[in-house]
């Protein structure tokens, strides 16, 4: 772009979002902002809805992304409740539903991505308001299945636990997260699940959940084996949420397709789990559904929304807390690469992993050794490391 | 903001040492459970930018910086 926008519009109030409004007013941009939230409440964060239970009387402050007053400063012309339906790039306008529409002279796609719902009676996590429907649930539930041992899964299965309920997790897969951090983690994990008493079947799919009407809830495993459990919880993955952009022009086969400066078009782009950008510390596409990606890409799409033109090559990380082994992961791990241990044993309470790919490692992995790994993370994607 | 003061929550904080990665003259970790310490309360103004920017990565933001 070769001037600064006038008009940006930002779809999707959430963590990603809000990097892109406060990376551009830090710039120095003042110009308008409007920022258009499909939930009635903006600016929260996710990863505590996985890890801890809440109900109707949460304390908001404690999720919040940021304090009022920050907030207030950004100067936004919020739009939440209002689920962006179209997108028009010849006009550049934005669609919201009753007919409005919101122009721009640069967009930022920011809409996260949705739970796959597997129906029946299954509940999925994404917002505060599935978590407080699940918490209210785990609180009065016996048995409870998990549909799904991704780090969503684990962790859930960890906090269902935890409460007492008996607890069951379900996948077709050979271990927990075993595709995103490969089989020696994996049966870590399996050991731990086991140990706090949660009880996994591994190589089972779902054939369907049950408890529609007048039905007892439950899984329908395929071979027809029936599980019954008072609480279903659905954590399979999710897809982007880009329907909303179809027939407007940009390419959506797996979330919006943009470049290495996050850019779909001219003057739009995308940030956070629903991008799919070329990163060329990996020389590779990836899509990356971690909270700290989201923060990390919002103020990258600001700075070349201002003209700056650096392409976005972060090394990802994310981390999962599961009974009191905290797992940190800086790069991309995955079943697919060979696994080599760096420090401390594999078999013990402290190690990190690397993960190799084509010679090079592409990620390290703490397993309760935190300081070590981000030591470690100066070995990611060096060529002669 | 020329002078800023910090604050760091250590039971918000998930170890993730990104922090460390942005502004290691500012923030360290302990060894055994990388949680954040804080090494220096009032940094000098030429650290502020890469303050500002430990405070946002945090995922845990567990980061607090004011003006002082």
């Amino acid at each position: 772009m070769s001037a600064a926008p006038r008009r940006v519009a930002i779809v999707g109030a959430s963590a990603a979002g809000l990097a892109v409004a406060e990376g551009l007013r830090d710039e120095g941009y003042d110009g308008s902002v409007t920022m258009i939230g499909e939930e009635a409440r903006a600016f929260y964060d996710r990863p505590p809805l996985s890890k801890e239970f809440f109900d109707e009387d949460y304390d908001e402050a404690r999720i919040s992304l940021r304090r009022g007053a920050s907030i207030e400063g950004l100067d936004l012309d919020m739009r939440l409740g209002a689920r962006a339906c179209g997108l028009d790039l010849v006009n550049r306008t934005v669609a919201l539903p009753g007919g409005e529409t919101v122009p721009w002279d640069a967009l930022v796609v920011a809409t996260g991505v949705a739970p796959i719902s597997l129906g029946g009676g299954g509940l999925t996590l994404r917002t505060i308001e599935d978590a407080i429907r699940i918490g209210s649930r785990l609180r009065r539930a016996r048995r409870v299945i998990v549909v799904g041992a991704g780090v969503l899964g684990c962790e859930l299965a960890a906090l269902a636990v935890s409460n007492g309920c008996e607890t069951v997790v379900v996948d077709p897969a050979t271990g927990p997260m075993i595709d995103k951090l490969g089989r020696l983690v994996a049966a870590r994990l399996a050991r731990l699940h086991r140990a706090n008493g949660v009880e996994l079947m591994f190589g089972r799919a779902v054939a369907r959940i049950m408890g529609g009407e007048g039905e007892p809830g439950g899984v329908e495993l395929s071979g027809g084996r029936i599980l019954e459990a008072d609480l279903v919880l659905v954590a399979v993955g999710a897809r982007p949420a880009c329907a909303w952009l179809a027939g407007g022009g940009l390419d959506l086969t797996n979330g919006v397709g943009c470049d290495e400066y996050c850019e779909a078009a001219p003057g739009v782009y995308a940030a956070g789990d629903v991008c799919n950008w070329f990163n060329p510390a990996f020389g590779r596409r990836m899509r990356i559904e971690h909270r700290m990606n989201a923060t990390e890409q919002g103020m990258a799409v600001a700075a070349n929304l201002m003209g700056r033109r650096e392409p976005f090559a972060p090394i990802p990380f994310f981390w999962s807390d599961q009974y009191d082994v905290r797992i940190h992961v800086h790069g991309l791990a995955g079943a697919d690469a060979e696994t080599e241990v760096l420090a401390g044993d594999a078999s013990a309470d402290r190690f990190v992993l690397g993960y190799r790919r084509e010679g090079r490692i592409e990620a390290v992995l703490g397993w309760n050794m935190p300081s070590e790994a981000r030591r470690m993370r100066a070995l990611v994607c060096r060529p002669d490391a | 903001m020329s002078k800023i003061r910090i604050r760091v929550d250590q039971v918000k904080c998930i170890g993730a040492g990104q922090c460390v990665l942005a502004s290691p003259e500012v923030f360290d970790q302990r060894e055994e459970d990388g949680i954040v310490v804080l090494l220096q309360e009032q940094p000098d103004a030429s650290l502020i930018p890469s303050v500002k920017k430990a405070a946002k990565l945090c995922p845990a933001m567990a980061i607090l910086v004011e003006e002082a």
